[in-house]
Parts: C-alpha cells; sequence; structure tokens
C-alpha cells in the first residue's frame, strides 16, 4: 500500500507539474512539490503566493523566461 | 506556522526561490535568513481575509482565461488535467492548488496584459475573488481601464498621454510616491516630509502652498484619514496601556490588547505597503513594462487601505464610545456596536468582544460559584459594600446598572446578584459551607463551560444555564439552612405567640401579673423586675414548654417615656432575631411588630379591663348584694343603676371581643395562612423576605395601624380610653358600695343586737344610710350617663369612620360590630 | 398560675357525669387511667395543670371532689378502670351512707352536718392551686344529694370564696317520663333559687333533650344512663377545650363566660353539639364544613334543653348570647361566610336592646382522639327560651303544693320545721322573677324593665321597714 501511496503522490506532483507548466507560472518540479507540501500543511494560498512573488518575481519581472536570479531587490 | 516541519519546508522553499535550479546559492546567509523571515511573517499574517475557496469557479475562470487567451487546446488540456488530478488526489486541497498556481501565473503574465489589474490579487481585496479577475479582463474593471489604453496598438493616444504626463509632471511639485511614501507615514501617525499632522484641523494635510493638483490633495487627504483614525486608537492604547493602566480595569486591558493585535496586523500590511512604495511608479507614458516593480500610487494605496480604514474607523468609533468607560459598562457599549449587518465588521467585533467580556464573564463565574467579588478595578456590575452582617442581604451588595452590560438582561443580572449574595450570606450570616457542595453540583450539571475562562461572549446561554443552575441549587440550600438550621418558622410562630399575643394563655398571665406593677408611673418601674414577671409568665404557662433557644430570645422592653407617662405606655415585649434572621426581622420590622404588639397589648388590656369588671358584677355577688335584696326604692335604684351598667358593660364587651375575633380571624390567622403558604413556596430568600414583609404590612394595614388609617386609629383609641375610664370609675364605685354594704352589715347586727326583737328598726343611722345610698346611687347614674354618652359618641364616631377607611377592606369589622343590625337600627331612628 | 379549676361532683348523677368527663380529659390529653402520661402523649401544646396536678411521682391528679351521701357509685369508681386517677382524700361518702332519700332537705341538712369535712377537702384544694379560677359543679338537681347536698354546697362557696366563678353542670330531669322521684318538683325548685342565686353560670342539661337525642340522633332505643352521660361528658369537655388548648381568645373561664352572659340573673346557657356519636357507634366519616356545624348548631333538633314553648312564645325567643366553640382543622375565612350566611337566611334572633353576635372561637382538637369527623363544633347560647323549662318547672311544682303532697319529708327537717313552707314559696318568687326577667330580655325595652317606679319607690320608704325585717328573720 505504501508503494500506491508513493505513486499517488508521484503522479499528483506530475499532473501539477503540467498544470503549472501550462499555466506558465514557471515552477520547477522541486519548488512544485514543497509548495504541494506546504499546501498540504493547510497554508493559506494568498501569502504562499505573495511569498513566491516577492521572492522571485524581480527577476522574473525583467526577464519573463523562468530564469532565476539571487540578485537582491532594487 | 509552529510546527518546525512547515518552517523547514518554508526555509527549502524560499532558499529554492533565491536560487534557482535548486543549486547552493552564493547568496549570504544573512539575506537568506532574512528572506526567510520575510515569508514566514507573510504566511502568517491574517491580513488576508479569506476567497471563497470555490474550486469550480476557478477551474471555470481558469478556463475562459485560456480560451480567451487563444490557447483553447490548452484550455481542454487543463480541463484533463484537473479531473485526472480530481481523481488522483482527493484529498489535496485542490483549490490552494489551482489557486496558488493562477495567482502567480496570472503574476507573470501581468506586465503584459494589464498591470492595474494585479490589484485582484491582493490578499486584502476580499470582494474581488480570483475569479472575477479574468472577467475583469474580459470586460475591463474600473481600476484597469486607464492603463488598458496603454496596450492599444495604434499609438497615437500613448503619445497624447506622454504629452499629458509631462505636462502632469510639471504640474506637481511631489512625486506622487513621495505622497505615496507620506500617506504610509501618516498611516502610522508620523509626520511626512509634506504630509504632516495639523492640530489646528486636527487632520493629516498637506501645506496649502504645496502644489499639488486637487485630486491629488483630496486623495491623500481621504487616505489620511487612516492615519488620524491609527493615531487615536494608539493613543487610546498607550494611554490604556501606560497611564490608566490600573484605571481602566481588567476589560479595558482586554480591549488595549485586543486593539494592539488588530494593529499588529496593520503594521504588517503597512511594512508589505512600504516595501512596494520603493518600487518607481511607473508614470503615464512610460513603458508599462520598463523597471516598475509591484509599485504603489496613491489609487493603489486607496485600494489597499480602503479595507483597513473600515476596520480601523470601527476601532476608532470604539475607542470613542468607551472614552472613560470602564468594566461592565465598557462592554455593554462595544455590545452596543457589535449589531452589524456587515459580516466583517460582525467577525471583527466578536472577536472583540470575546476578548473583551472574558474578565467580565469570569467575574460572574467566581462571583455565581464561589461569591467572590474579583474586582479590583471596579469594573463588575455587582457593587458590595461593607455592612453589618444584619444588613448584609439588603444592603450588603447592588447591582450598579451603569455597569450593567445590555447582553445581560436585568433578570438575569438579578440572578447573578442574588446566587453570589445567597452564598456570602451563607458564609458571613449562616456560617454555613453547604453551598460549595451546591455550586459543585452546579458546576458538574452545567458542565465544561464553567471552567475558568470557559465563558465568553456569544455563550450567554452558557452563562445563563451557569447561573441558573448555581442560583435553583444555592437559593434551595440556603432556604434549607434557613428552615432547617435556623428554624425560620419556628421563630415566626414565636413572634406570633407573644409579640403577636397568640399564646393567650402566657399573655393572660403576664398581664395579670405585670398589670399593677405597669399602672405606677414609668419612671418607677425596674425592668429587672419586669424580666422577672416576664419569666413567671413564660414558667406559669404553656410557653414553659418551648425551646430554651427561642425563650430566651423573649425580652422586656422599656421604651422612651416621659413624664406621665405610666407603665402601660412604655411596656413592651421584644425578640431577639439574631444573625441571620435579622435580614427577615429586620430592625425596622422589628419596630412594626412592636407597634402591632403595643396595640394589641391595649387590645387586651381593654379586654382585661371589662372581665375583671365582670368579676366585679358576677351573678353570684350581685345576686346576693344586699341591695339587690333589698326591698323597693334603694332596691330600684340600684337595679336600675346596675342594669344600665351591665347593658353599657354589654355593648362595650360586645365591641372589644368583635374586634378581637376580627383581629384573629380577619388579621392574624389569614395573614399567617397566606405567610405561610408564602414561606413554603419561596424559591429564595427575597421571596421569603417578600412574603414576610407583606405579611407585617397586612398585619399592619388591617388593624387600623397603616398610614392610612390614623384617623379612625385615633378613634379606636379614644374608644379604648372611655373603656379604661369606665373601669376605674366601675371600681370606685363598688369599693364605695362594698363599704356601704359593709356598714349597712354593721348596723344591722347592731340594731339586731341592741333591739333584739322587731320592731323600731328605723333609727337615725339607718335612714342616714339609705339616704347615703340614694344620693350615691343617683351619682353613680349621673356619671355613668355621663360615660355611656361618651362611649356612644366616640363609638359613632368609630363607625362611620369605617366604610371611609377605602383602603382596606374593613367590612368584615363592620359585619362582626353589627351583626344583628343594632346600630344601624340605632343610627336610623336618630 | 394556671387558672385552676376545682371540679365537685355531687350525688349519683354528678358522680357519673363527672367520672365520664374525666374520662374524656384523660383521654384527650393522653393519660392514662393510673395518672401516667402516655408514651405517645408528646405533642404539647395542651394545658393540663388547668384540671390536673402534678403529684411528686408524675402522676396527673384531678383537681375533683367527689361526694356522695351513699357509697353506691362513688364504689363503683373507685374498683374501675379509674380507680387509681383520684387523690383518695378528695372522695367523701357520708358515713352513715344511707343517701338523702331523694330528699332536697336531707341533703341539704346532711351537706350542713359534714360542711366542715367537705369545706376542709375543698380548702385544700382551693390551698393547692395557684391562682384558682373558680368552680365546677356536677349534679342533678331533682334527686336528694346533688340537689339538696349540692345546694348547700353552693350557698358556701358563695360565702367562702365569692370572688371565685362558680359554674354548675346542672343535670335536669325528664319532664316526659313518670320519675320515681315524685318529689322531683320539689327539689328542682329548691336547687333552681340557688342555682339563680349562688351560681355565676349553669349549664343546663335536660334529661329530656338528651334521651331524645340519644333516640333521635344516635338511633337508640334506649338510651342508659351511661350513654346519655357521655353525651354530656361530650358538652363538658368540649366546652372547655379553649381553656386546655390556649389560643388568641377564651383562654380563661372568666373570659368565657362574661361574654355569655351580659346581666347577672340571666345565667342559664343552653348547649348544642355536632356532630353527635357514642363509642359503639360506627359512622361514615363527614366532610363537614364550619356552615354545615354552626347551622346544624342552631337547630333545636340538636340542643340540649327540650323546648317547652309554645310556636308564638318560641317565635318571640331571642338569643342573649352565643359562642361556638369549632374544634378541628377549620380554615379561618370560613367562620366569616359561615356566619353571612346565618345572617342572610335569619337562623337567628338576637335580643334588641343591646348589640350582639355569634361568637367562635377556634379550638384545637386533642391530637390523641381519632374522630371520625373533620369538624365538630359546640354551642353555648343564653337563650331566652329558657324560661319555658322553668316555667314548666314551676308548674310541676304548683301542681304537687296544690295537693299539699308529700311535704312532710321537708318538714322533718329544720329549714321547713314548723310548717315553715317560706323556703317554697321565696324560691317559687325567684324563679317566677327569673322567668320574668328572660321574658324581658325579649323585648327591646329590657333596660327599663323592673326599674320604671324606682323613682316613686325611693320614696316611699315606709314599707321599707317591714320587708328588711322579713329578710332578717332568715
Amino acid at each position: 500500500m505504501e508503494a500506491t501511496g508513493g505513486q499517488i503522490a508521484k503522479e499528483t506532483l506530475e499532473l501539477a507539474f503540467q498544470i503549472s507548466n501550462m499555466l506558465e507560472t514557471g515552477l520547477d518540479r522541486h519548488t512544485l512539490s514543497l509548495l504541494i507540501a506546504l499546501i498540504d500543511r493547510g497554508i493559506n494560498p494568498e501569502p504562499l503566493s505573495a511569498v513566491v512573488r516577492e521572492l522571485s518575481s524581480p527577476p522574473s519581472r525583467t526577464q519573463p523566461s523562468s530564469a532565476f536570479s539571487s540578485s537582491t531587490k532594487p | 506556522m509552529d510546527d518546525t516541519a512547515t518552517v523547514d519546508l518554508v526555509r527549502e522553499l524560499v532558499l529554492r526561490l533565491l536560487s534557482p535550479g535548486g543549486r547552493s546559492s552564493t547568496a549570504s546567509n544573512n539575506s537568506s535568513d532574512a528572506a526567510v523571515r520575510y515569508a514566514l511573517r507573510l504566511l502568517s499574517s491574517r491580513m488576508s481575509p479569506s476567497v471563497i475557496p470555490d474550486e469550480l469557479s476557478l477551474v471555470e475562470s481558469i478556463k475562459r482565461r485560456l480560451a480567451l487567451s487563444g490557447r483553447s487546446s490548452s484550455a481542454l488540456g487543463f480541463a484533463d488535467l484537473h479531473s485526472k488530478l480530481s481523481a488522483r488526489a482527493p484529498l489535496l486541497d485542490r483549490w490552494a492548488l489551482l489557486y496558488l498556481l493562477n495567482s502567480l501565473s496570472l503574476d507573470r503574465h501581468r506586465p503584459e496584459s494589464s498591470p492595474a489589474s494585479g490589484l485582484p490579487f491582493l490578499p486584502l481585496h476580499p470582494p474581488h475573488p480570483p475569479r472575477t479577475s479574468a472577467s475583469s479582463i474580459a470586460g475591463g474593471m474600473t481600476g484597469g481601464g486607464v492603463l488598458l489604453v496603454a496596450k492599444d496598438p495604434e499609438n497615437i493616444r500613448e503619445i497624447a498621454l506622454r504629452e499629458y504626463a509631462d505636462l502632469f509632471m510639471e504640474d506637481n511639485e511631489v512625486s506622487e510616491s513621495a505622497l505615496v511614501r507620506d500617506v504610509l507615514y501618516a498611516c502610522q501617525g508620523i509626520d511626512g516630509r509634506y504630509v504632516r499632522f495639523d492640530r489646528s484641523t486636527d487632520g493629516y494635510d498637506m501645506p496649502e502652498s504645496l502644489k499639488v493638483p486637487k485630486p491629488t490633495r483630496s486623495i491623500v487627504r481621504r487616505l489620511c484619514e487612516l492615519g488620524w483614525l491609527f493615531r487615536k486608537v494608539r493613543g487610546y492604547i498607550s494611554e490604556g496601556i501606560v497611564d490608566r493602566q490600573f484605571d481602566i480595569g481588567t476589560v479595558g486591558q482586554a480591549f488595549c490588547s485586543s486593539l494592539q493585535d488588530e494593529l499588529v496586523d496593520y503594521y504588517k500590511l503597512l511594512t508589505v505597503l512600504t516595501s512596494q512604495s520603493a518600487n518607481p511608479i511607473p508614470s503615464a507614458g512610460s513603458d508599462s513594462g520598463g523597471g516598475a516593480g509591484n509599485y504603489l500610487s496613491l489609487r493603489r494605496l486607496a485600494v489597499w487601505l480602503a479595507e483597513p480604514t473600515v476596520r480601523m474607523r470601527l476601532m476608532a468609533v470604539l475607542v470613542d464610545v468607551c472614552g472613560e468607560l470602564r468594566g461592565g459598562a465598557m462592554a455593554g457599549a462595544i455590545h452596543s456596536h457589535a449589531q452589524h449587518g456587515n459580516p466583517l465588521v460582525q467577525e471583527f467585533m466578536g472577536r472583540l468582544l470575546r476578548r473583551v467580556c472574558s474578565p467580565l464573564f469570569e467575574m460572574v463565574r467566581i462571583w455565581v460559584l464561589e461569591g467572590e467579588l474579583e474586582d479590583v478595578f471596579a469594573e463588575f456590575f455587582i457593587l458590595s459594600q461593607p455592612v453589618k452582617a444584619e444588613s448584609l442581604w439588603r444592603e450588603g451588595y447592588q447591582i450598579q446598572s451603569s455597569m450593567l452590560p445590555s447582553f445581560i438582561s436585568p433578570l438575569l443580572a438579578q440572578r447573578i446578584l442574588r446566587t453570589g449574595k445567597s452564598i456570602n450570606f451563607l458564609r458571613v450570616c449562616c456560617e454555613d459551607n453547604g453551598w460549595v457542595e451546591a455550586s459543585g453540583e452546579a458546576v458538574a450539571h452545567v458542565g465544561a463551560t464553567t471552567r475558568r475562562g470557559g465563558l465568553g461572549y456569544g455563550d450567554t446561554n452558557a452563562l445563563e444555564a451557569l447561573v441558573v443552575e448555581a442560583a435553583k441549587r444555592i437559593d434551595r440550600h440556603l432556604m434549607d439552612v434557613i428552615h432547617k438550621r435556623y428554624r425560620f418558622k419556628d421563630h415566626c410562630l414565636a413572634i406570633k405567640g407573644y409579640l403577636l399575643l397568640g399564646q393567650g394563655d402566657f399573655v393572660k398571665y403576664l398581664m395579670d401579673i405585670v398589670g399593677p406593677e405597669l399602672s405606677e408611673p414609668a419612671n418607677t418601674i425596674s425592668s429587672f423586675q419586669l424580666a422577672g414577671l416576664l419569666e413567671t409568665a413564660i414558667r406559669a404557662s404553656n410557653a414553659q414548654y418551648d425551646d430554651r433557644e427561642i425563650l430566651d430570645r423573649l425580652k422586656v422592653r422599656m421604651m422612651e417615656h416621659g413624664d406621665g407617662d405610666r407603665g402601660w405606655d412604655v411596656f413592651s415585649l421584644e425578640y431577639d432575631a439574631r444573625v441571620p434572621l435579622d435580614t427577615v426581622f429586620t430592625a425596622l420590622n422589628m419596630k412594626r411588630y412592636l407597634k402591632i404588639f403595643n396595640f394589641l397589648w391595649k387590645l387586651k388590656r381593654v379586654e382585661h379591663a371589662l372581665t375583671g369588671l365582670w368579676k366585679t358584677v358576677k351573678p353570684n355577688y350581685i345576686n346576693s348584694c344586699i341591695f339587690a335584696n333589698e326591698s323597693f326604692g334603694v332596691k330600684l335604684q340600684f337595679v336600675s343603676v346596675l342594669r344600665r351598667l351591665q347593658v353599657l358593660w354589654n355593648e362595650m364587651n360586645h365591641f372589644v371581643t368583635n374586634f378581637q375575633y376580627y383581629i384573629m380571624f380577619e388579621v392574624l390567622e389569614v395573614s399567617w395562612a397566606h405567610f405561610s403558604d408564602g414561606m413554603n413556596s419561596s424559591k429564595d430568600l427575597d421571596d421569603l423576605l417578600a412574603a414576610h414583609d407583606k405579611y407585617l404590612y397586612s398585619i399592619l394595614e388591617k388593624s387600623l395601624l397603616g398610614e392610612g388609617s390614623q384617623s379612625i386609629n385615633k378613634t379606636l383609641f379614644v374608644l379604648f380610653d372611655h373603656i379604661l375610664r369606665f373601669r376605674s370609675l366601675a371600681d370606685r364605685w363598688f369599693e364605695h358600695i362594698h363599704e356601704l354594704q359593709h356598714r349597712r352589715n354593721k348596723s344591722k347586727l347592731k340594731s339586731k343586737g341592741e333591739l333584739g326583737k322587731v320592731g323600731s328598726l328605723i333609727d337615725g343611722g339607718r335612714k342616714a344610710l339609705l339616704q347615703f345610698s340614694r344620693d350615691f346611687f343617683g351619682k353613680m347614674s349621673e356619671e355613668l350617663d355621663k360615660v355611656a354618652k361618651e362611649y356612644s359618641a366616640a363609638l359613632h364616631d368609630f363607625i362611620s369612620q369605617l366604610p371611609l377607611q377605602q383602603h382596606i377592606d374593613l367590612k368584615f369589622l363592620l359585619f362582626r360590630l353589627d351583626f344583628t343590625e343594632y346600630y344601624s337600627r340605632v343610627s336610623s331612628n336618630k | 398560675m394556671p387558672r385552676e379549676i376545682i371540679t365537685i361532683q355531687v350525688g349519683q348523677c354528678g358522680n357519673q357525669i363527672g367520672m365520664e368527663f374525666w374520662k374524656q380529659l384523660c383521654v384527650e390529653h393522653g393519660i392514662g387511667p393510673d395518672g401516667l402520661l402516655e408514651d405517645f402523649a408528646t405533642q404539647g401544646g395542651d394545658r393540663k395543670d388547668v384540671f390536673f396536678y402534678q403529684a411528686d411521682d408524675q402522676h396527673y391528679i384531678p383537681r375533683a371532689l367527689l361526694m356522695d351521701l351513699e357509697p353506691r357509685v362513688i364504689n363503683q369508681i373507685q374498683n374501675g378502670e379509674y380507680r387509681n386517677l383520684y387523690n383518695h382524700e378528695n372522695i367523701f361518702i357520708s358515713e352513715d351512707g344511707g343517701g338523702a332519700g331523694n330528699n332536697w332537705a336531707s341533703g341539704y341538712h346532711q351537706g350542713e352536718q359534714v360542711v366542715d369535712d367537705i369545706m376542709d377537702m375543698v380548702d385544700r384544694e382551693a390551698d393547692g392551686s395557684d391562682s384558682l379560677e373558680g368552680f365546677v359543679l356536677c349534679h342533678s338537681i331533682a334527686g336528694g344529694t346533688g340537689s339538696g347536698m349540692g345546694s348547700y354546697l353552693l350557698e358556701t362557696l358563695n360565702d367562702r370564696y365569692s370572688k371565685k366563678l362558680v359554674q354548675t353542670y346542672s343535670v335536669f330531669p325528664n319532664q316526659m317520663e313518670t320519675s320515681d322521684v315524685v318529689v322531683q318538683p320539689y327539689n328542682s325548685l329548691l336547687t333552681l333559687k340557688r342555682l339563680t342565686l349562688n351560681a355565676d353560670c349553669v349549664v343546663v342539661l335536660d334529661n329530656t333533650a338528651l334521651n331524645r337525642i340519644a333516640v333521635e340522633r344516635l338511633h337508640l332505643a334506649n338510651p342508659t344512663f351511661k350513654e346519655t352521660n357521655s353525651l354530656v361528658s361530650t358538652v363538658m369537655s368540649a366546652s372547655t377545650t379553649t381553656l386546655r388548648y390556649p389560643g388568641y381568645m377564651n383562654n380563661d373561664l372568666v373570659g368565657l363566660l362574661a361574654s355569655l352572659i351580659p346581666t347577672p340573673r340571666c345565667h342559664f346557657l343552653m348547649t348544642g353539639y355536632t356532630p353527635l356519636t357514642v363509642e359503639r357507634q360506627v359512622n361514615v366519616i363527614r366532610k363537614t364544613t364550619v356552615l354545615d356545624v354552626m347551622r346544624r348548631l342552631l337547630q333545636t333538633k340538636n340542643i340540649m334543653v327540650s323546648s317547652y314553648a309554645r310556636t308564638k312564645e318560641a317565635s318571640q325567643a331571642k338569643y342573649i348570647s352565643i359562642l361556638n366553640i369549632i374544634q378541628g382543622e377549620v380554615d379561618p375565612t370560613q367562620v366569616h361566610e359561615s356566619l353571612q350566611r346565618i345572617r342572610e337566611r335569619k337562623l337567628v334572633n338576637f335580643i334588641e336592646w343591646g348589640p350582639a353576635s355569634i361568637q367562635v372561637a377556634l379550638s384545637r382538637k386533642s391530637p390523641y382522639v381519632q374522630t371520625t369527623h373533620r369538624v365538630s363544633g359546640l354551642m353555648l347560647a343564653n337563650h331566652t327560651s329558657i324560661r319555658h323549662l322553668f316555667s314548666k318547672c314551676l308548674g310541676q311544682y304548683e301542681k304537687l303544693r296544690k295537693k299539699q303532697a308529700f311535704l312532710d319529708n321537708y318538714r322533718k327537717f329544720p329549714m321547713f320545721e314548723d310548717n315553715d313552707l317560706s323556703e317554697f314559696d321565696e324560691s317559687r318568687e325567684i324563679i317566677e322573677s327569673l322567668v320574668d326577667e328572660y321574658k324581658a330580655c325579649e323585648s327591646p325595652d329590657y333596660i327599663k324593665w323592673g326599674t320604671e317606679d324606682s323613682e316613686k319607690a325611693a320614696s316611699s320608704q315606709g314599707s321599707l321597714a317591714g320587708s328588711l325585717d322579713s329578710k332578717l328573720t332568715l
């Protein structure tokens, strides 16, 4: 049964990743898995999106491609 | 946010975001730590009112957006993926996931589509949940309308706008971002560069000299209202926490801390806004995509601050309302603003009230269960004052209606008051501990809500249930203690027996033995001697079988006396009620009993006087009296005056006897019967007090001792005095008759001895004696007539006043007095 | 100071009713036949010391003097169940034990002979009291001992204890049967004179009525003396309840009697009692109300004095006073209601020369006596129709006297020596004047009755001396 549990998680992540790509969120699989884990823990998606936006948006804003930069905010 | 797992996840997420690709970053630990803190703060903020988690409509909205952006295949693909996801992960909060992905997607697409419509995803914008953002793109939102133009492919208008913007910039001495910053300062109660607090107008404003377009000025002013409100709220809090710490009490403290918590959220918002304000505002003409981050314009700020303003306004209103109020009054004032249709306000108020009322409800709980007033700051609606034990019940505790919050009904408040009072009464006056058990039972019965701090605003029903249960048990226990341990009824019966003269044999003996004593001037009477006589009367009557406990409380009391007073005027009995029964038999009530005693005692004295007179003229004495067997003249004279005396006596006796029957049947016994019923049905001490007061009042009124009966009462006492005078006159007459008889007997013997035989008995002495007797009877007859006349007049006066006593029902008395309609006949003959 | 009452029972009848009375009191107070308090008699509230005193050994002893000129009845008592109840020093039986032979004169004379002995007993009893209220004499007026010796006692008590009350329970002979005592009219008349002059209150118990009640109300074919006596003891004990169970009012005999007897001569009381039962009768428990009781008490069939009045006279008869003693669980409010009904229905005629009313005393019932009725009532009434009983006595006396019958029996005794029958004449005169006074009470002008010519008479001194002399020779 454990295998099934792991299987489901894997499949879920896969589906979510496809949706994420479709919506062009620019999230990689690992980040997405972290976000799903947080949502699973009942974290409010609104501030969560704010976090992602705040911490990754400046580069994403300037470089609409999904390239990330570690530069500090202007 | 508490569990480390979540924190770890967040940390990992932050690191991941800061160092894309998952490689360990070169970024300094410092900055990443700050970022983690920042993320955690964001995540823990409550500033985002929840969007309705409606998965279906969110899915629809996403599909529509995809379709509208020309990617209908993606829309279909999304639908497919969503249904798969639904099947695979039924437990996952899909809405949250989709919401997150959608908002990130929107975020990334915004620069190209509509920068202004970025606002709707902002957490502080509940009326515009994400799904409407799609429609806003379709239909155009008011806020986004202007900038949509910028996207216009034909750039003619764009150029025009840029020109306008340049003009606009010239008109502005101050940049918008500076104003935004100033507004944000103002919102924190700090004076900015341009926007400052102006004491004269009591508000934030920019100097008139500053060249700012009118609409801008007005929007700044409007936004600064929040600052003004904030100042007010913060001022109140700091005053409450620092200066009036002891003054505002626990309720006030709860209120302040609650406000403080709200401000924390507000601060968080301001932090976010401040950070955004650092981003440059793209000017109307500038490239919308170029260099601008998540910037703040005044208009954006207006949207951001709209909801906090509502909340802050509410807080300011409450601060205003509460003002100098404290405790229950404060809770009541806050409560009066809780009735609001806006769910936002309702929720906010509910949260606030729960905090504010908690100390108050705790006071109620402790009061009804333990009788303790934990009210250091005088906030409770029950106020205690130090009194003697005897007035603890009546005066020890009061409801302060100003401190009574409106969500506690006056009835409930009375109940609360009585319950705690009962406990204190039991503790102080009855030295009883049984209430602990009673309140324990109440707690067990009501259940969990009775724990410390378990009650709060909104639990008024639970509070009421607790109060009702505690009241029921404690009242019952108190009644038990009063009845069983303190034998309330026995004392009432003792008072009825001794002070209301129900113990007839005792009263008779007391009257017999203290009577001679009381005829002396009041100042020569020793109350020690009277006390001794009282003891004798007790021993001689059935009172001796009464409890010693009860008899010990019975005492002689000499009232204040003036010069001419006789013992009769000042003698009375009193009953020492003692704690706790002196709560019922208060000094005032004992004074009333005293009044009744004095009246009944006088009535008995009059009866006693008449009975005594009857004994003087009783049948076998009169029938063997020498004058009754005398012949003719003197005999007839004697018989005549005697008959009239007896008829007058009969009339007086009729009056006194029937008055007594009236007192017994219509007053004492009836009132007692009612009282007895009242006593048995009394559920609490208040009921009992009321029943007793009613009993006493009813006796006073019906015995013509009430305020409204002063005139008839006076007539009654005139009648009594006539009767007493008649008695003393009659005593004198019969003393005289005895003497005459004695002399007569002597002369008879003498004549017998000297003359021996039948013959000339008509000697001078006898003749003189007969003449003397005739004169005496003549005089007696005159005096008798006078008394009779005066008495008749007074009686007539009394009877004619009876029907006028409309405040009491005296028809029973009239009925008895005029049973044979003798008086009706007499007065109709007149 | 219990306001003690000393009971003196004289003669056969007196001792019989006295014995029943004490039995009843013992039962009501929970006192056993040996004078010891029964174990169950713990509920206080009653006064035993009015009629009993306690010996050193806790025995309750009746304040009773038992006197007879023949030993039969007293011997019965002394051999009966209650033999240990009485103080044996309080029993007097004449030494020769021959009785009075149904002769008033003999009884009176013998009484005179033993006056020292019996007055010693009376004095001793009186001295043993703290505040003696008075004496109650139980006797019959028809025989020899109760009437004759009783008469002598009344005179002596009047003389020696003039301040004390003297009440009698006097049994009048059955007028319907031919009595075995042929001289009963003489005896009655002579006793009546003493009852008129020397008693403060006479409760008239008419054997005629007692028999009628026993037959009609109790359905006894041939009522025995014991049965009629139990009626008497019921009345006696009921009339003393307010003394024995003190309440707000009527706690002493003098208070009780004063209201009933406003004028000195008219001190003959009738009684009524309801509901009546005798021991062997099994009665259905009835829910009697106060009104029922008070209404029944006013019905002649329940009154223990026969009415000898003709209809016309009867309609003129008036109550001088009424006292109803109601025993049992009574709601005080019912009393007023009942009085109202009685007045509405004009069930009672009162005198017109002064105010009057039905007095109602509520009294407790003994907790030790189980009765079949919730409420019972005794009426003590001063009613002018009693004069017809006296007229009847006078009539019978006249009949006998005209024939000069049986007078020799009386002439043997000092009072009637030398054929001096003035005692008869004087007695007749006094009874006649008593009848007249009662008659006068029926008129509104009673207050002036017998005194109209007082002014005139006061001036006529001539006749004064003569009448005075005749008194002195007595």
